[in-house]
C-alpha cells in the first residue's frame, strides 16, 4: 500500500497500460516492425532490386529443419526448387528437390548495400552460401525474380516512417493552430476554426489525388516522399486542432490553471509548464490513432498509382505491382504486404486504445 | 485597525444577465469576513473580480498594499505582478487545484521563481519551513499530490497561497468539500496562522455553522446582491433582512430536540419582493 | 415475523482492482426497523454507499461480498437478497417496488428529454399493470404531494425547467410512487442549498409518518441525521462504530469515533472538541489497512491491500 503513494504519475499510467494485454503485445509487435524497418538492409538477403533469373514468380520457400529422412538437422535449411514447365499451360511450376539442400549460414557476404545510405556493408543477417548455386526465397519472388522478403523490409521502411512523420507534422501543426486558437480566442480563433470546417468538409481522396498529381514526376524518390508525407498531414491536421483547442478553452477554467495564473505566472509559462503537459498524454494518444490513418493514406495513394512511385519500395509501391487478378491465383504471396498492412493498423489501434485508458493514471483512484 | 480592501459598486453581468449587481464593501485588516448565499448568488464571480481572474463589467477594487492604495483594475499585467504576492487564493476542490504532474516540490517553489525569491537552496528552505506551519511530513515534498487525501491536499493548497507571505488571503468554499473531522482541522490550521501572521481572509461559504465560528462579520448575498451585512454575532443573534432569517432558520441543529422549522421560502422572498 | 424491515449480517465487500483487493466493509450488520428511519452516518469512504448499493445489488462486477441481506415485506414471505440471482424476477420487484433509491445527483436521475409527468408516470407502469391514464393521475396525486403545487402543469414541462430542490421533490416523488416498504436516499441532499435542504428533510419526514415506511438515509451530517433519524448507525472505514437511538447517539455517545466526530462539528463546544481533537483509530481497524491522520479525505481512495 504504501507504495502506491510514492508512485509518480508516469509510474501509475505504466501500470494501467501494462495491464492491457492486447496493447501490450500491440506495442511489442510494433517495436518488432520498426526495428526490422530500420535495420532492414541488413536483416534482408538481397536487395530490393536483385534478381534471381533462376527463380521468376518462385512461390515461398520452407525453412526447414527435418530432412527428407526426418532427421533433425541443427542448422536450418532449404531445398532446392527444380523448375519445370507445364506443357499444358505453359506456366512455370517449382518443385522442391529434395536431394540438394542449401544450409542457411548467419552474417554472410552478400550483395554489397549502403546501410542507411551512409556507410558501406555487404554482411547480411543470414543467407544461403553466396558462392553455391542456392539462394532462400522465404516470401516467394515477383515476376521479375526480385525477393519479396527483401522487398516487404525495405517497403517496411518507407511505411512506417511515412505514418511517424506525417503524424509529427500534422501533431505541429495540430497543437501550434488549435493551441493559439484556444488561447487567444477573438479573430484567430475563428480563422482556424473555418479553416479546420472547410478543409474538414472537402472529400479527401480526390483532393490528395488532385495534389499528388501536382507533384512533379520529375522529383527524386525522396522530394516525392515529403511532398506526400506533407499532402497527408496537411488534412490530418484538423482533427487534433480541434481537440487541442477544446481542451485549452475548458483547461483554461481549470482551478491549478487559474491557481497558476494567481501567484503571477506569465501566459507562456501557464501554457508550457501547466497546460500543455497536462494533456500531453492525450496528445499521444491521438497521435497513435492517427498513424494507421497515414499508413492507409500512403498506401492508397502509391496503389492509386500516384503517390510513390518504383523504384522506391513502400507496401503501396508493392501492391499497386500486385494489382492484377493473376497475382491472386498464380502468385498470392506478392500480396503478403497487404498482410502487413493490416497487422500494423490493428497494431497501432489496439496501442492507441491501451494509451487512451492508461492517460489519465487518476481515473482509478478516484472513480465515481 | 487599517482598512485592507475597499470594493465600490461592483458590478459583473455573463451573457446579458446580471450575477453580480452593485456590491460595496470594506474589509479590515487581520479580520475575517465571511460571504454567505445560495448557489448561484455570485460570490465566486465577486472573489474572482476581486482577484482580477475575471475582469468586472465596473465598479473599483481599492487594495491597500504595502506601498499604498491600488487601484486594481487599472493596472497593468506588470505593475499587478508585486501585488499577487500579497493577495492569495485557496481554492474549493483539493483535487483539481493542484497540478497532477508536479510534485509538492515544485508546486510550492512555483511562486517563489516566478517573483524571482531566493536561489534553489533557499527556496527549499523555505519550501521545507511552510510543509512544516502547515503540519506536512518534509518527505511530502517529492510526492505527487494524487499520494494525499483530500486534507492533506487543501494543505498543500495552503501552503502554495501562503509561501509568498501573503495579506489578504481569498478561500472559496476551501473547506466545503471536505469530510467535517477534517474541515475541523483545517479550520484550526487557518485560524492559528491568522493569529501567527496576522492574515485578513475574505471566506466565501454556505455552511453558516462554520461562518458562525470562524469569521468575524458576514456578508449575506441573495442574487448577486448584498442583502445584509454585520458582526457574526448580531447575523445570527438579530438577522434584519428576510432572507438571512430564512437561511438560519435552515440550519439543521444537531441537537434532535430542536427541531427544524424552516421559514416558508416562497412568501418570505416574495414579501421582502426578491424573485424567487 | 421479525419487527425489523431490513437485516444486514456480516456483510464484507470487496473490490478487484488493479492494485490489488480493496476492502470496503467488513462484517457490517444492523437491522432498520419498520416504521422509522435510520440514518447511516460516516465520513468520505466508509462505505455507506457500497452499503446501500449492496441493498440494491447495484455493486459493479468487480466486487466480491459475503454476509447476508434479509428483507421482511409487511405481507409476504421473507426474502434474502444476496442469495438472489442478478436476473431473477423477485429482484425486478424488489427494485423501485418494494425498495426505491433517491440518489444524489437530482439531474442526472431525471432525463432531460422527457416530460416530468412522463417519466413519474413511467415509473408506475413499471411496476403495475395500470392504464397510462391512471399512472398519470397517480403520478399528479404523489406530486402533489412532495409539495409541487400546480402539479398537472408541471408535469408538462421538462427538467430543466426546474431548480433544485423541485427535481428532487420529482426524484422522491418517483421513488415512493409504488409504495415501497423502504426508502433508501442516499446523501439526497448534498447537492442541494441549505434552505432547500430543510425543505426536503421536512417533507422526507413527513411522508415517512404519512405512508408508514422506512427510510434508510444516508448522510455525512450529523446536523442532518440530528433532525431525520429515529436511529443511527456511524461507520468508519467499512465497519460499524456504533448504533443506537438518535438522542443516546447525539447526546451520549459511547464510541470515541463518535465523539471525534461530533467534536468536529462546526460549533461544538470548545472543552468537547479539544477533548476529542486528536481521534487515533488504534486496534479498532484491522490489520493491513492504511490510513492517513483521521481523514480519508472527500473522493479519495485509500487502497489497502488486505494482508494474505
Ligand atoms: N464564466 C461564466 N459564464 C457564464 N455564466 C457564469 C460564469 N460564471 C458564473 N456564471 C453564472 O453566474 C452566476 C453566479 O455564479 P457564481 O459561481 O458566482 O455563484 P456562487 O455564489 O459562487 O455559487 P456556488 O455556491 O454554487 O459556488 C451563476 O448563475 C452562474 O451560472
Ligand atoms: N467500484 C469500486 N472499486 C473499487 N473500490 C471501490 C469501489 N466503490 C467503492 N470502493 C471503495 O469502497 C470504499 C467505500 O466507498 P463508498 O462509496 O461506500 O463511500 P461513502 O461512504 O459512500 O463515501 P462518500 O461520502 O464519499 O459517498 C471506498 O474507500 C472505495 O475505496
Ligand atoms: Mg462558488
Ligand atoms: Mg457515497
Amino acid at each position: 500500500m504504501s507504495e502506491l503513494r510514492e508512485l509518480t504519475p508516469g509510474q501509475l499510467a505504466w501500470l494501467k497500460f501494462r495491464r492491457h494485454r492486447l496493447a501490450m503485445i500491440a506495442a511489442g509487435s510494433l517495436i518488432f516492425l520498426y526495428t526490422i524497418a530500420i535495420f532492414c538492409e541488413f536483416i534482408s538477403p538481397y536487395t530490393p532490386e536483385q534478381r534471381n533469373s533462376r527463380a521468376i514468380n518462385a512461390p515461398p520457400m520452407d525453412v526447414r529443419f527435418f530432412d527428407a529422412e526426418g532427421q533433425f538437422n541443427f542448422r536450418p535449411f532449404v531445398y532446392d526448387l527444380e523448375l519445370t514447365i507445364n506443357p499444358d499451360t505453359w506456366m512455370r511450376e517449382y518443385e522442391e528437390d529434395a536431394s540438394t539442400a542449401y544450409p542457411i549460414r548467419f552474417f554472410t557476404r552478400g550483395e554489397p548495400y549502403e546501410f542507411w545510405g551512409l556507410f558501406e556493408a555487404e554482411r547480411h543477417l543470414f543467407s544461403v552460401d553466396p558462392n553455391g548455386p542456392g539462394y532462400i526465397h522465404w516470401f516467394g519472388t515477383d515476376s521479375l525474380g526480385r525477393d519479396v522478403f527483401s522487398r516487404v523490409l525495405y517497403g517496411a521502411r518507407v511505411s512506417l516512417s511515412i505514418g511517424v512523420v506525417g503524424v509529427g507534422l500534422t501533431l505541429f501543426l495540430g497543437v501550434l493552430l488549435g493551441g493559439f486558437a484556444g488561447y487567444l480566442g477573438g479573430i484567430f480563433d475563428s480563422a482556424v476554426q473555418r479553416m479546420t470546417e472547410v478543409l474538414q468538409s472537402i472529400p479527401t481522396l480526390p483532393l490528395w489525388m488532385a495534389l499528388s498529381a501536382a507533384l512533379p514526376a520529375a522529383w527524386s524518390p525522396i522530394t516525392t516522399y515529403f511532398g506526400v508525407t506533407i499532402i497527408l498531414s496537411l488534412f490530418g491536421w484538423t482533427t487534433l486542432a480541434r481537440q487541442v483547442r477544446g481542451r485549452f478553452l475548458a483547461m483554461r477554467e481549470e482551478d491549478f490553471v487559474v491557481a497558476a495564473r494567481l501567484i503571477g505566472a506569465n501566459d507562456q509559462r501557464v501554457v508550457f509548464r501547466h497546460m500543455l503537459p497536462s494533456f500531453s498524454s492525450h496528445i499521444i494518444t491521438t497521435a497513435t490513432l492517427a498513424v494507421p490513418a497515414m499508413i492507409l493514406g500512403e498506401t492508397a495513394l502509391s496503389f492509386l498509382g500516384i503517390g510513390l512511385r518504383a523504384p522506391v519500395v513502400s507496401w503501396g509501391v508493392l501492391l499497386q505491382q500486385a494489382q492484377n487478378y493473376q497475382v491472386i491465383v498464380m502468385t498470392p504471396w506478392l500480396l503478403l504486404p497487404g498482410a502487413f498492412i493490416v497487422v500494423t493498423v490493428i497494431a497501432f489501434n489496439l496501442l492507441g486504445d491501451g494509451l487512451r485508458d492508461a492517460a489519465d493514471p487518476y481515473s482509478s483512484l478516484r472513480q465515481q | 485597525m487599517s482598512q485592507l480592501l475597499s470594493v465600490t459598486d461592483l458590478c459583473k453581468s455573463f451573457a446579458g444577465e446580471s450575477v453580480v449587481k452593485s456590491v460595496s464593501f470594506e474589509l479590515n485588516e487581520s479580520s475575517t469576513l465571511g460571504i454567505v448565499g445560495e448557489s448561484g448568488s455570485g460570490k465566486t464571480t465577486l472573489v474572482r473580480s476581486i482577484l482580477r481572474a475575471i475582469e468586472p463589467d465596473s465598479g473599483t477594487v481599492r487594495y491597500n498594499s504595502r506601498e499604498g492604495w491600488h487601484d486594481l483594475h487599472s493596472l497593468s499585467p506588470k505593475e499587478l505582478l508585486p501585488l499577487r504576492r500579497e493577495i492569495q487564493m485557496i481554492f474549493q476542490d483539493p483535487f483539481a487545484s493542484l497540478n497532477p504532474r508536479m510534485t509538492v516540490q515544485t508546486i510550492l517553489e512555483e511562486p517563489l521563481i516566478i517573483h524571482g525569491i531566493g536561489d534553489k537552496e533557499s527556496r527549499k528552505q523555505q519550501v521545507a519551513k511552510m510543509l512544516e506551519k502547515v503540519q506536512l511530513d518534509s518527505s511530502s515534498a517529492s510526492r505527487f499530490p494524487h499520494a494525499f487525501s483530500g486534507g492533506q491536499r487543501q494543505r498543500i493548497g495552503i501552503a502554495r497561497a501562503l509561501i509568498l507571505e501573503p495579506r489578504l488571503v481569498v478561500c472559496d468554499e476551501s473547506v466545503s468539500a471536505l469530510d467535517v473531522s477534517v474541515q475541523a482541522q483545517i479550520l484550526d490550521l487557518l485560524a492559528s496562522l491568522q493569529s501567527e501572521l496576522g492574515l485578513t481572509y475574505l471566506f466565501v461559504a454556505h455552511d453558516l455553522r462554520v461562518v458562525r465560528e470562524f469569521c468575524d462579520d458576514v456578508l449575506v448575498m441573495y442574487s448577486g446582491n448584498v442583502v445584509e451585512r454585520g458582526s457574526v454575532e448580531e447575523i445570527f443573534n438579530n438577522p434584519q433582512h428576510d432572507y438571512t432569517r430564512l437561511l438560519l432558520s435552515a440550519i439543521p441543529s444537531p441537537d434532535p430536540d430542536e427541531k427544524l422549522q424552516p421559514l416558508d421560502r416562497k412568501s418570505l422572498l416574495l414579501d421582502a419582493g426578491l424573485t424567487v | 415475523m421479525t419487527d425489523s424491515l431490513l437485516s444486514i449480517r456480516g456483510l464484507s465487500v470487496e473490490f478487484k482492482t488493479e492494485l490489488g483487493l480493496v476492502r470496503a466493509l467488513s462484517e457490517v450488520s444492523f437491522e432498520v426497523p419498520r416504521n422509522s428511519v435510520t440514518a447511516v452516518v460516516g465520513e468520505s469512504g466508509s462505505g455507506k454507499s457500497v452499503t446501500s448499493n449492496a441493498i440494491l445489488r447495484l455493486l459493479p462486477d468487480t466486487a466480491q461480498s459475503s454476509g447476508e441481506i434479509e428483507l421482511n415485506p409487511q405481507d409476504g414471505e421473507p426474502v434474502i437478497i444476496t442469495s438472489l440471482d442478478e436476473r431473477d424476477p423477485q429482484m425486478q420487484n424488489l427494485r423501485g417496488g418494494l425498495v426505491s433509491m433517491v440518489f444524489q445527483e437530482p439531474m442526472t436521475a431525471l432525463s432531460p428529454v422527457h416530460r416530468i409527468g412522463d417519466q413519474v408516470a413511467e415509473a408506475v407502469l413499471c411496476h403495475r399493470d395500470v392504464s397510462p391514464d391512471v399512472a398519470w393521475a397517480e403520478a399528479a396525486a404523489m406530486l402533489e404531494q412532495v409539495g409541487l403545487a400546480d402539479a398537472e402543469s408541471k408535469m408538462r414541462m421538462f427538467p430543466f425547467e426546474f431548480s433544485g430542490g423541485m427535481r428532487q421533490r420529482v426524484v422522491i416523488a418517483m421513488a415512493l410512487i409504488c409504495h415501497p416498504q423502504l426508502l433508501i436516499c442516499d446523501e439526497p441532499t448534498t447537492a442541494l442549498d441549505v434552505t432547500i435542504q430543510a425543505e426536503i428533510l421536512v417533507l422526507i419526514k413527513s411522508l415517512q409518518r404519512k405512508l408508514n415506511n422506512s427510510v434508510l438515509f444516508i448522510t455525512h451530517d450529523l446536523g442532518v441525521v440530528a433532525q431525520i433519524a429515529d436511529r443511527v448507525v456511524v461507520m468508519y472505514n467499512g465497519q460499524v462504530m456504533e448504533i443506537g437511538s438518535v438522542r443516546q447517539v447525539l447526546k451520549n455517545p459511547q464510541h470515541p469515533y463518535t465523539m471525534h466526530l461530533l467534536s468536529s462539528m462546526p460549533g461544538a463546544a470548545t472543552d468537547f472538541r479539544e477533548k476529542n481533537k486528536n481521534w487515533s483509530d488504534g486496534a479498532a481497524i484491522g490489520a493491513g489497512t492504511f490510513l492517513v491522520e483521521a481523514d480519508a479525505g472527500r473522493k479519495i481512495r485509500e487502497f489497502r491491500e488486505l494482508s494474505p
